[in-house]
């Protein structure tokens, strides 16, 4: 258990300076991501089960698409074991909150986005650490 | 044969001839790489498929079209870009009659196309059955039957009539969507498989069955008559049903290829999950003849011997769980 603590740590370190692709602020700033709302099981040697939950500032569909993408791809990038990603909206927090979930835990439909330059552009902005 | 992400398709292929020798890939011991169709298309290729005949090969891609390639040997030369689509195409198959093409798209349609003895391609039918992004499209093994995986969990199924295609079915049962379907040889069952984690089974009935299913018409009713969940710890995105030997492959998002063999299920590449223990106490396989129900429950402690009630109008199933069969 302890070691799937840790592994939330390292985690939720990743995704908390993740910017808002809105606002002037990073995803922790806003509370969109929390500590509590990051956690990790062990599922096998060295590979982990992460599941993220997070709360859209504005109950907007395309933003909190967006976010699900940033969260998904900083963690591809940046996550150094082994993981399974589950990334869900807090229940309760979105009318349209299922289609929204299935949108963003759908590797195809988040490889086909990434390939929108435009979306590409946002994600990158909120992703990239600054120098 | 590969489909490569940055827009090109890589072909290898295996061949007798020795003089290719310093093309050989270190790992790959008797494959070389032919030839790299990179102008082909702007984004990621999704799919690629072989004509029945194997001298023209479509790619689907995310740009929106569809490529028909004439082989020459190793020089492949594109005789059509199938356009239409709105948005990424996921899937292409040809007929085994190797004259109709489908191919499907998030835009939530599945096309058919037709091609002469000219090589000449044309759309003979738009199909919007589906109400999402359709995921894979694959043709019944013997007659012009289509089906198509989406989104929307359903299966759908397709058929000529008169002059255009319509929609002779819906399979419903998945709980989110369905990534691939596959025909058994004899063309009579489907198999699919969804972000529910399940394989279900389908199986055709026709007007006049002796189970005494209802049909509308002329068309077969299909029914799910195996369920297996409980066994897959993550989205099974792909499936294929071997032709020759009946086998059932799954492809699965938990790092794992489970092959269904002659007398039940095998895990080819293990991974132990807490929740998902190897030797499942919670798989539970819901079979049916006609329209009946057996429940299945794996105990732990009798090894591999399920718990089955039958019902008297069955007539089937030996069940082993895990490893698990089933017969109809």
């Amino acid at each position: 258990r302890a070691m799937e603590h840790d592994r939330a740590l390292e985690v939720y370190d990743i995704i908390r300076t993740i910017r808002d692709p809105e606002k002037p602020n990073t995803l922790e700033e806003l509370e969109v991501v929390t500590e509590g709302g990051v956690e990790v099981q062990e599922i096998g040697e060295d590979e982990y089960l992460v599941i993220i939950r997070f709360t859209p500032t504005v109950p907007h569909c395309s933003l909190a698409t967006l976010i699900g993408l940033c969260l998904r791809i900083k963690l591809q990038r940046c996550l150094p074991f082994r993981h399974k990603l589950e990334i869900y909206i807090s229940e309760g927090t979105h009318s349209t909150e299922e289609d929204i979930n299935k949108q963003i835990n759908d590797k195809e439909r988040v490889a086909a986005a990434m390939e929108n330059p435009t979306l590409r552009e946002i994600v990158e902005q909120c992703v990239t650490e600054p120098e | 044969l590969s489909g490569r992400g940055c827009g090109g398709v890589e072909l290898s292929g295996l061949w007798g001839r020795g003089s290719e020798r310093g093309e050989l890939q270190p790992n790959c011991s008797g494959w070389t790489c032919r030839a790299v169709l990179g102008d082909g298309h702007q984004r990621t290729v999704r799919r690629v498929a072989w004509s029945p005949c194997g001298s023209y090969l479509a790619s689907a891609s995310f740009d929106g079209t569809t490529c028909v390639w004439k082989r020459h040997e190793d020089e492949f030369e594109c005789v059509a870009t199938l356009e239409g689509h709105e948005n990424e195409v996921k899937s292409v198959a040809w007929a085994p009659s190797g004259s109709l093409l489908a191919t499907c798209s998030r835009d939530k349609s599945v096309w058919v196309w037709e091609v002469d003895e000219e090589e000449e391609y044309e759309c003979v039918s738009v199909l919007n059955a589906h109400t999402q992004d359709v995921k894979h499209v694959v043709w019944h093994p013997s007659q012009e039957l289509l089906a198509s995986a989406s989104y929307d969990d359903t299966v759908r199924l397709y058929r000529e009539e008169e002059d255009d295609w319509v929609c002779c079915a819906s399979l419903e049962g998945h709980e989110s969507t369905v990534w691939a379907v596959a025909f058994e040889k004899g063309g009579e069952r489907l198999a699919s498989v969804s972000d529910d984690r399940t394989l279900r089974i389908w199986r055709r009935y026709n007007p006049g069955n002796q189970e005494g299913i209802a049909c509308n018409g002329s068309d077969p009713t299909w029914k799910c008559v195996c369920t297996l969940s409980g066994y897959h710890s993550r989205t099974i995105y792909d499936v294929s049903w071997c032709h020759l030997t009946g086998a059932l492959a799954t492809a699965c998002g938990d790092d794992a290829i489970r092959v269904q063999l002659h007398q039940g299920w095998a895990a080819l590449s293990m991974k132990q999950f807490p929740q998902y223990p190897i030797n499942p106490s919670s798989v539970t396989l819901h079979c049916s003849a006609s329209v009946l129900r057996t429940s299945v429950e794996a105990e732990p402690s009798r090894r591999n011997r399920p718990r089955v009630s039958f019902s008297r109008h069955m007539s089937l199933m030996a069940l082993a769980v895990f490893p698990v069969s089933f017969l109809e």
